[in-house]
């Protein structure tokens, strides 16, 4: 069962991990992704993370939920990788755009990573309770804090980032359904038509990430919040970075 | 003798210079009042309220609330403490999905210690009616619980005014009704001041006075059996009498009563009994 | 349009390990007219909004649109086309770079003409108190929240949808607007049309319905004329819901010793029961 958050409680070694350990593993995970660039390589870790999948016991359903969310979005990267990305050996060319082998390759490349990208981060945030994560980002990061990195700062932008995905997925599916209601009575299953109303999506999402985030940040400076710590020089304590 | 809380003189802004949302402002407030601010949408009360805790700078005039000069860096989270907001939409305003830790936030912000803030944070959940709550997921919870939560998160910061901007237009009645009276008993028990901004009329009623506003001017204050009896006023500002004034004015026409308009129940029982 | 749902139920998934029934056996009918739906937060209006509008599929039940099947086979794209959805916070979905495109938008989808589509648009426009001449180039996110609502009411309007489903039509809005959308809302009934309102606003529901149902827990609880419900202060107050202001008020003044006859909805009705109270 999922939760708001995206949680989703069951029992598993995933979701008993520290989100410390969660937190370096995805990191790891995501560089094979990246570094992983044969088709060989990226299968290996395409089973790894598969294996994950299993142990998690999240269900392949709801680890593919958010790739599945963009699966309109990943087909317009692999048209545009297949037919832009080069014009040697062209399978086929009309005007500007040539489908290419090589073109075809790299589009399915970085689908494949995408895809991979999304699921592990759908794990990470199913098996881990959203305030477990933000600990384990603030540990993650503290030995930075030496550095000068404001570990407080970042931690609390993930923890703020993380509880509003539930709403702005809500929103989302919300527009969508709108958007079907309104364009319904037209046939809206063409490929072409799909890509520009999900492109439609993006601007009224868009509005309303930076509308939500204007609006929090209000709320934030209203109760106090500032990015330098106190000076302390009317006796207030100062706030330790822990 | 007369001591105010908020002092506002000839506060004008503007976000594009030929187009000024605020213009000569002034507003008196004393220590304790409830204050109803009314208008329509894109009136200016917004952009009014965001001055009292300086989340929108100074452009033109003098604002001083609490003592502090809002236009002064030095005093600025001083006067963030001394006033703190409740926003209109309850689910853009928690820098935590847990309810202990966001109400936590503010006394955290202004220097207590974990401890501290926690306990600050628990009476404060109390003092709103949601005891208990601590551990619970504010996603999971109503509108109108969450604007409980919102209000707990300024009362946690002990604030000396309390500025709600139409915090209940987007909840249920009955999460209306509840966070009225939170607000309420944070008055009657903190002694803190209100700035109401509203839409509802009924509630406007219920304040010691009414502030119209009318495209970013003051068009009248006074109290609610003034104000909210002037229908001339109050449609020229977009806005219409509480029904028992419009009823009132109703009755008169019909015959049979006369005087001056009441705009509550409870005036409206005395008058007919009169 | 003669809409039914016949022992419609709709589950999703709560937390944690429990399936929450935000619909669960509703049947209902809705003809030509204002119908309004009340219900607490989580009651299941607007669920009950979306399976109407064929949005969101039941998992058991029927949806019959004009008596035909509207779940299955072909009526339901050609039903989908005659109906208007306005969802909760309408504006938030403006994606437009000026009202005009954000207006005529479904209408040109539809193949309508570019000059058919500003004649309705600019009619939609006029039945909400706006000018599209004087709003049709402006951006529609640099509108006031009560001209950003009425656009949006208009542009589902300008389809002229025989079925027309609105959440929360009025929450948050002024008086001016408020009423501007109210009497839109009256107008599209006059055309003819079946139009569903789910709000708290009992004012606002005994402006415009004709009949009023209430929800509780995904279940209808009551079903009546709107005067038999929002007049009946009591009767709302016992499924916790508010009444019309006029009606809460003609309780108060019964409950100290002043006689009010009947269930007066508005301040007019109030003052007329109060003298025909004194008179008896």
């Amino acid at each position: 069962m999922r939760s708001m958050s995206g949680y989703m409680w069951a029992d598993s070694p995933l979701h008993r991990a520290p989100a410390v350990a969660k937190l370096v593993g995805l990191l790891f995970c995501v560089a094979l992704v990246v570094l992983a660039s044969s088709p060989l390589e990226l299968a290996a870790v395409a089973l790894g993370v598969a294996t994950l999948v299993a142990v998690s016991r999240v269900g392949w359903r709801d680890a593919a939920r958010a790739a599945w969310a963009l699966r309109w979005f990943l087909l317009v990267v692999l048209v545009l990788n297949a037919l832009l990305f080069s014009d040697v050996d062209p399978i086929f060319v009309l005007g500007p755009a040539h489908l290419t082998a090589a073109g075809l390759a790299q589009g399915a490349r970085i689908v494949v990573r995408t895809l991979l990208i999304l699921v592990l981060g759908t794990l990470l945030t199913a098996t881990t309770r959203p305030q477990e994560l933000v600990s384990g980002v603030r540990s993650v990061l503290s030995p930075l804090a030496r550095l000068g990195l404001p570990v407080e700062v970042v931690a609390l932008a993930v923890g703020v980032t993380v509880q509003f995905v539930p709403t702005l997925l809500r929103e989302s599916r919300q527009l969508m359904r709108a958007q079907e209601i309104r364009c319904s009575g037209v046939a809206t299953r063409g490929i072409m038509r799909r890509a520009v109303s999900y492109i439609r999506l993006l601007i009224p999402m868009f509005v309303s990430a930076i509308r939500r985030a204007d609006e929090l940040s209000a709320a934030m400076e209203a109760r106090g919040y500032r990015l330098s710590t106190p000076r302390g020089s009317d006796g207030r304590v100062e706030r330790k970075v822990r | 003798m007369d001591e105010k809380i908020v002092e506002a003189r000839g506060v004008s802004h503007a976000y594009v210079r030929s187009r000024p949302t605020l213009r000569n402002v002034s507003l008196d407030v004393s220590p304790g009042e409830l204050v109803a601010i009314v208008g329509e949408n894109g009136s200016g009360k917004t952009t009014f309220a965001r001055h009292l805790n300086a989340l929108i700078p100074l452009q033109e005039g003098e604002l001083e609330v609490a003592g502090l000069n809002a236009s002064d860096p030095d005093a600025l989270w001083e006067l963030r403490r001394a006033c703190g907001m409740v926003f209109q939409n309850p689910e853009n305003q928690f820098v935590s999905s847990v309810v202990g830790e966001d109400v936590a936030f503010g006394p955290r912000n202004f220097g207590a210690s974990e401890k501290d803030a926690s306990t600050l944070a628990f009476s404060a959940l109390v003092a709103v009616g949601l005891e208990g709550f601590e551990r619970r997921d504010v996603h999971a919870l109503s509108g109108g619980q969450q604007q409980r939560v919102a209000l707990a998160g300024v009362l946690a910061s002990g604030p000396r005014v309390i500025v709600l901007d139409e915090a209940t237009s987007m909840i249920d009645p009955q999460g209306r009704d509840d966070l009225v009276s939170a607000v309420l008993a944070a008055r009657s028990e903190r002694g803190a001041t209100i700035i109401w901004i509203t839409h509802d009329m009924e509630l406007a009623a219920r304040a010691d006075r009414v502030v119209v506003m009318r495209n970013g001017e003051v068009a009248a204050t006074g109290s609610p059996a003034d104000v909210l009896t002037d229908e001339e006023l109050l449609a020229s500002a977009g806005l219409e009498m509480p029904l028992v004034a419009r009823a009132w004015k109703e009755l008169v026409r019909l015959g049979g009563v006369q005087g001056p308009a009441p705009v509550t129940v409870e005036g409206l029982v005395s008058a007919l009994c009169m | 349009m003669y809409v039914s749902l016949e022992d419609v139920s709709l589950a999703y998934e709560g937390a944690p390990g429990e399936k929450v029934l935000a619909l669960d056996g509703v049947t209902l009918a809705f003809d030509a007219g204002v119908t309004g739906v009340m219900g607490r937060t989580g009651s299941g209006k607007s669920t009950l909004l979306e399976v109407l509008a064929g949005a969101l599929r039941p998992d058991s039940g029927r949806l019959l649109v004009d008596g035909r099947d509207a779940l299955h086979g072909d009526a339901v794209r050609g039903f989908s086309g005659q109906i208007g959805l306005v969802f909760q916070i309408p504006e938030r979905q403006f994606f437009e770079p000026t009202v005009e495109r954000e207006v005529s938008f479904g209408l040109l989808a539809r193949g309508i003409s570019p000059r058919e589509a500003r004649r309705r648009a600019s009619h939609a426009f006029g039945l909400l108190g706006l000018s599209l001449d004087g709003l049709g180039r402006r951006s529609p996110f640099a509108l006031s929240g009560g001209q950003q609502r009425r656009v949006a009411i208009a542009s589902v309007l300008a389809m002229r949808p025989r079925l027309l489903l609105l959440d929360e039509p009025t929450a948050g809005l002024d008086p001016r607007s408020r009423e501007a959308c109210l009497s839109a809302i009256c107008s599209a009934a006059d055309d003819g049309a079946t139009v569903v309102v789910a709000s708290h606003d009992a004012n606002a529901l005994a402006r415009v319905a004709g009949r009023v149902v209430t929800l509780e827990d995904g279940r209808v609880t009551l079903d009546g004329p709107v005067r038999d419900l929002l007049g009946n202060a009591d009767l709302m107050g016992a499924h916790g819901l508010e009444a019309a202001c006029a009606a809460r008020t003609a309780r108060a003044l019964r409950r100290s010793g002043v006689v009010v006859a009947g269930s007066p909805l508005t301040a007019e009705e109030l003052a007329a029961a109060i003298v025909l109270g004194r008179a008896l």
